[in-house]
């Protein structure tokens, strides 16, 4: 187990390096710079850009030096003093604005991931057992549309749903009277009331893959042997499936926690922009298109770092749980 | 309500008339809030809140009464215009609000030269900032010799230099300083008016010194303590961004705004928030402090869609960025009764939806000659049917319309306006024949001079209502052997290709229907927005040191602009402006598809001192100089949508 461990944080590094000049990479491979993207903004809104000020603003900014020394300011400050650079667009330390917008963030992500546990476990585990059922069905049907709706436009339906019926107000995680109080037990209530449209939007797409991953695994395993053996041991039909399959089916779960954790962080962009969430997502894509060199390019290789540390982390889980992985077997 | 006399003098000066008005009771009126606070002790009195001289400012309808919070959003965090066009825009001097002249604002009167090269400013004797420091002429020098002037923080724009060198600033008193030009400067306060001409009256001497390389001693301190790497950020931090504008993300400096900011607009507020301004230096002709309104809200959506909803609930009271478009349209009409709004009409102050041109300065030299064919561009306009696009695009809203200027405007011209805007495939076809392009290949498109199909590749920024006309457009030219080929571009790739004269076709909006002699792009190759011939514009720029000279009409329009620049005299600029339009009319730089139709915003049905119908550009910023620190709540009432 020891070497298994060491094994998997030794790999990590070079992949950690590698991922830090592709994040690099890839901010620095749409045509233009920042300034494109503010003289863009200007021209969008009438203004009329003045080359002068845009030399002004590219010297400041460094944008003329080459690709190299930009990649090497960049990262000697992470590594040395665990500065990510400042932000053009908003003039703030990278951090600082990842940071103040983490807290919601996990707290949606989190609440999503519970839902979609607590809705697709059981169904999935009913869809196995009652193959091919009306129930089945119906479930199986249900799911796929969720898969193949569009979270955005669940979103706005809600959304416009909300407004209509309920006369809610759009957008957000509070209503306006809410939005810049303190918190309190009524700003709590007030989001608890509007964050059940995010959950459920982004909760759908996940669902709807979960259910079919539980429903396969477990109609993979039920037909083999050792099902078959307990049940002739006299375990209940319900007992037999909980003890054995299920937690083999589990796997699936565990592995894709890797994936979970940077999802937690970029996931769902579209729906929060849509929603008005202030969460990360709509952050990366604002810097992404405004290419916001810092800011983008921390992110994404805050991104990798998190989906190296998850995969890490479901490495080890999954090694605790499934003695075949630990000793390499499987 | 307090009576008050009023003296009024009447003073003109070289065609610009000035208006001064004061008191002579020196007693104001202001919100119980404030009244409050001077009971206790927390606040000066109003008179000596105030200027000696106030702005006096004739509400629209009629005095108002104070209270309530003005509601409104922003999109995303690069919306901060919106908030220049609210809650900023203070100049020196601003539009008055039918936009035809431009009035005193922070400066009470100016005096220029009869030669035009001198142009002396009074300020407000006493007037502060919204933190209680007098505003005075060492702001004035502060901002001209420290910040713009500065090659580390800012260039002057072209308007303010005296050929290569910036213009002079002579500081006289207190209050009076002075601009001198070497030679005569014909547009000068109508550029200080723009909304970007913010300079003199943003940057607090007193506020920023302690910031600047200059002033402070322990700038490096401050920098390293800020975690910033030089001066530069530092000092840009604290004044808002110097460029490209002021950015409100620093609620801390202080103002001359009607609402001080009090959170920043940094990407991280749900809201910002503003809150009157005790200092705020206009009060109504009974003596009111202005503004009526207590405080401003701007909710900030990341969606287009978010903000329209927003409004559709009734959480908006003032507003029509990001909701105006023609999609928005049915929607913002559907729901106005039971969100409680009323419509305003917001006239475009753009001449044309889209502005299609080829490049005239096209690197490929074959494209170049093909390009500058006037005849082809003619014959282009006729194949185009702007109706169905008008149809199609524009919900049936708009007229065809040529790159010429809008029927509001003194320049309107019919002819120019119409001129080859019938669809007529039968004359577009035999203008091409007459040209010479007769013979076809395979597919039926014409071969071209070179030997070669005549295809035009069609670059449009992605994300624009225009961007649909593209896919019309080929079927319109197909059936005369053009081959265009449209494509949609992100933006940042439009705006590289745009720089580096790479494109081969484009497209934008036409600026300059209204306030034509400021924004003459579209008339002759004038600046970097002057797509259809950027090497010709850069020509122009840099006085003929850079870039490619261009034809013997753009010349003859660049030096009449010259020359309308440097004319102090308003009816002999706008003879100049008339010739240089003629010019634009027989050379038909561009192609021109529709004119703009109206667009809609909201207004609370409670807010008063709005007005029905009003313009709106970018060089004029509505709704500021439409005076919103004069809006106010009252009972709420139905008031049908202007229609023109």
């Amino acid at each position: 187990m020891g070497a298994y461990i060491i094994n998997r944080i030794l790999w990590s590094i070079p992949i950690l390096i590698a991922a830090s000049v592709v994040s690099f990479a890839i901010i620095q491979l749409p045509p233009g710079d920042y300034l494109n993207a503010v003289m863009a903004q200007m021209r969008a809104n009438g203004e009329t850009v003045d080359p002068a000020q845009i030399q002004v603003l590219r010297d400041r900014y460094g944008l003329d030096d080459g690709v190299v020394i930009q990649y090497w300011k960049w990262i000697s400050g992470i590594v040395m003093h665990g500065d990510f650079g400042r932000s053009f667009l908003y003039n703030r330390p990278v951090d600082d604005l990842v940071w103040e917008r983490l807290g919601l963030t996990f707290v949606l992500a989190f609440t999503s991931m519970i839902f979609v546990w607590l809705v697709s476990f059981p169904i999935g585990v009913y869809s196995a057992m009652r193959k091919y059922s009306v129930g089945d069905y119906v479930m199986t049907f249900i799911g796929f549309l969720g898969l193949a709706t569009p979270n955005f436009l669940i979103a706005l339906i809600l959304m416009y749903l909300s407004f209509t019926w309920f006369g809610q107000s759009a957008g957000g995680l509070f209503s306006p009277e809410y939005v810049d109080a303190p918190w309190s037990w009524a700003k709590f209530w007030d989001m608890m009331g509007k964050i059940w449209i995010p959950v459920v939007v982004i909760g759908t797409s996940g669902t709807a893959s979960l259910i079919r991953i539980v429903r396969a695994n477990l109609l993979d395993e039920i037909p083999k042997p050792y099902v078959e053996a307990a049940r002739a041991r006299g375990l209940t039909e319900t007992r037999a499936l909980v003890k054995y399959p299920l937690r083999v089916s589990i796997n699936p779960f565990v592995s894709k926690l890797g994936w979970e954790i940077p999802d937690l962080v970029s996931g769902a962009t579209i729906t929060a922009i849509v929603l008005s969430l202030p969460t990360t997502g709509p952050l990366l894509l604002e810097a992404l298109l405004a290419q916001d060199m810092y800011l983008a390019g921390s992110f994404i290789f805050m991104l990798s770092v998190l989906t190296v540390i998850g995969t890490l982390l479901s490495d080890l889980l999954l090694a605790w749980l499934d003695p075949r992985v630990r000793h390499g077997l499987a | 309500m307090k009576h008050i006399t009023l003296r009024v003098f009447f003073g003109f000066v070289f065609g610009a008339s000035l208006v001064s008005v004061s008191p002579a009771i020196a007693e104001f009126g202001e919100a119980p809030e404030l009244a409050e606070q001077v009971a206790a002790g927390t606040l000066p009195p109003a008179v000596e809140r105030l200027p000696e001289n106030p702005l006096v400012v004739t509400p629209l309808e009629g005095i108002g009464t104070y209270g309530g919070t003005w509601n409104a959003v922003l999109t995303g965090s690069g919306d901060s215009s919106w908030l220049t066009r609210t809650m900023g825009y203070e100049n020196l001097v601003r539009w008055n609000p039918d936009w035809t002249e431009v009035i005193p604002n922070v400066a009470e009167s100016w005096e220029v030269s009869e030669d035009g090269r001198t142009y002396t400013f009074t300020l407000r004797r006493g007037m502060k900032w919204s933190d209680g420091d007098v505003y005075d002429t060492a702001d004035i020098a502060f901002a001209w010799n420290d910040v713009v002037t500065n090659p580390e923080l800012s260039t002057p724009q072209i308007w303010m230099m005296d050929g290569a060198e910036p213009a002079t600033l002579e500081v006289v008193d207190d209050v009076t300083f002075r601009f001198i030009f070497k030679e005569s400067n014909g547009l000068f306060l109508e550029n200080l008016a723009g909304v970007d001409a913010d300079y003199f009256t943003r940057y607090p001497e007193h506020y920023l010194k302690p910031f600047h390389k200059t002033y402070a001693t322990d700038i490096d301190a401050k920098t390293a303590e800020a975690g910033l790497s030089s001066w530069v950020d530092l000092f840009n931090q604290k004044a808002s961004d110097i460029s490209p504008s002021f950015s409100f993300r620093n609620p801390e400096i202080p103002t001359l705004f009607a609402w001080k900011q009090i959170t920043s607009y940094d990407g991280s507020a749900a809201v910002v928030r503003f809150e009157r301004n005790p200092y705020y230096w206009k009060v109504d002709p009974e003596g009111n402090q202005l503004p009526y309104i207590n405080e401003a809200k701007f909710q900030v959506t990341q969606d287009r869609e978010v903000t329209l909803l927003k409004a559709i609930s009734g959480e908006i009271d003032f507003q029509w960025r990001r909701i105006s478009g023609i999609k928005e349209r049915p929607v913002l009409f559907e729901n106005a009764e039971r969100a409680g709004y009323n419509l305003h009409a917001r006239i475009n102050a753009n001449m044309n939806d889209a502005m299609f041109f080829l490049n005239l300065t096209h690197p490929d030299a074959a494209k170049r000659e093909l390009y500058r064919m006037r005849d082809f561009r003619i014959a282009l306009s006729h194949a185009i049917n702007r109706q169905d696009i008008i149809d199609t695009v524009y919900a049936g809203l708009g007229q065809p319309w040529q790159g010429a200027p809008r029927p509001e405007s003194v320049y309107y011209d019919e002819v120019a306006a119409k001129q080859y805007t019938e669809h007529d495939p039968a004359k577009a076809n035999e203008l091409l024949d007459a040209l010479g392009f007769t013979e076809r290949d395979a597919n039926g498109t014409r071969i071209g001079p070179n030997g070669q199909p005549i295809q035009i590749v069609l670059e449009m920024a992605s994300g624009k209502d225009f961007v649909d006309i593209g896919p019309l457009m080929e079927q319109h030219l197909a059936a005369v052997g053009i081959d265009l080929e449209p494509r949609e571009i992100e933006r940042s790739l439009y705006e590289t290709k745009l720089e580096g004269n790479e494109l081969d076709a484009g497209m934008w909006e036409g600026e300059g229907g209204l306030g034509v002699e400021l924004d003459p792009r579209w008339y002759f190759p004038f600046n970097y927005e002057s797509s259809f011939a950027n090497a010709w514009s850069e020509w122009y720029v840099n006085n003929g040191t850079r870039g490619e000279e261009p034809p013997e009409a753009a010349k003859k329009q660049m030096a009449l602009y010259d020359q309308l620049v440097a004319e102090p005299d308003k009816a002999k600029r706008e003879v100049l402006m008339k010739e240089i339009l003629a010019i634009t009319k027989e050379e038909f730089w561009a192609i021109g598809i529709s004119l703009p139709s109206i667009a809609y915003g909201v207004t609370n049905k409670k807010l008063y001192n709005v007005p029905q119908s009003f313009l709106g550009s970018f060089a004029y910023p509505d709704p500021a100089p439409l005076n919103p620190f004069t809006f106010y709540y009252g009972e709420p009432r139905d008031l049908e949508p202007y229609q023109p």
